[in-house]
């Protein structure tokens, strides 16, 4: 166990220890949340609930893994549980969704880049994480395997398939 | 396009954050969680006056001094005493009038000491 997983389950040291974590981890968590659910204030919801979960976790928090790793899968969760609810109200592979970021005060790409956040869209959940760790982030798979809690090669596959279903995407030119 | 995830471009990424968001978030949580806000309080380096400076020297040699003068006020007295009781063993020995001052100063009494030569005889 690393000093601030020592310092998480003390109680003495917890609220230091958690505001560090919030600082350290908080950014690298957003942006992984961010590429799910796609717009800031739905981000920034989730995170907030991510650490809410994650302090009233710590008492189960047992040290065998990583923080940053057990926070991420807490964020994960958290952003696929968002993202199940709204799938209910709002389809995010629509056609206007490409609009809507464009239109979005939080959205820096091009026509390109939105189109690849529409075509990322109609991934199936775990898969559209696995593209956006991997894509993105150039994320190890050992490294996925243990926040996903998924195998490597189960990780792999999942990977090359969403490459395909993209590339297939942009081919229909849609 | 088989090859479209290999455009660099695509790999940037076009979501921005609010500015200071990230210190926001720090205190949204803070108002929902007791989290460490403040900084702590570095201790603040005081200068030392002359006199702060000297009065534990001052203390140290002052408790010396008390000592030095006890010990001589003692070694006075027991050397004072140990006079006084050699002056009272002369005295007994030369029988002067002093005898029974010595005696007194001795605790004991002329008739006990006559009493206990006689015994010993």
């Amino acid at each position: 166990m690393d000093t601030l997983q020592q310092r998480l389950q003390n109680p003495a040291t917890r609220a230091e220890a958690f505001s560090e974590v919030v600082k350290s981890y908080g950014p690298v968590l957003y942006r992984q949340v961010r590429r799910l659910v796609q717009y800031h204030d739905d981000a920034d919801d989730v995170v907030q609930e991510t650490f809410m979960k994650a302090w009233a976790a710590l008492d189960s928090f047992k040290g065998e893994s990583k923080v940053s790793t057990w926070l991420y899968r807490i964020g994960i969760n958290e952003a696929l549980a968002f993202l199940s609810k709204q799938k209910n109200q709002v389809s995010l592979a629509d056609a206007d969704l490409e609009q809507s970021l464009l239109a979005d005060a939080y959205f820096d790409g091009d026509e390109l880049q939105a189109k690849l956040q529409r075509a990322i869209a109609t991934l199936p959940d775990k898969q559209r994480i696995v593209f956006n760790m991997k894509y993105f982030d150039e994320m190890k798979y050992e490294e996925m395997s243990e926040i996903l809690e998924t195998s490597v090669g189960a990780l792999k596959t999942s990977y090359h398939i969403a490459v395909k279903k993209i590339e297939q995407f942009f081919q229909q030119g849609d | 396009m088989n090859d479209i995830l290999h455009n660099p471009h695509l790999r940037k990424d076009p979501f921005a954050v609010p500015q200071g968001y990230f210190e926001q978030l720090h205190a949204n949580l803070a108002s929902r969680l007791p989290l460490a806000q403040a900084e702590p309080q570095k201790a603040r380096i005081v200068p030392l006056t002359g006199w702060q400076r000297v009065r534990p020297w001052l203390s140290a040699a002052a408790v010396v001094a008390l000592m030095a003068i006890t010990t001589h006020t003692l070694r006075s007295r027991v050397a004072a005493d140990a006079q006084y009781v050699t002056t009272g063993i002369i005295a007994m020995n030369s029988e002067t009038a002093e005898s029974d001052a010595v005696y007194d100063y001795l605790m004991l009494n002329s008739n006990s000491i006559y009493e206990e030569y006689d015994d010993a005889n």
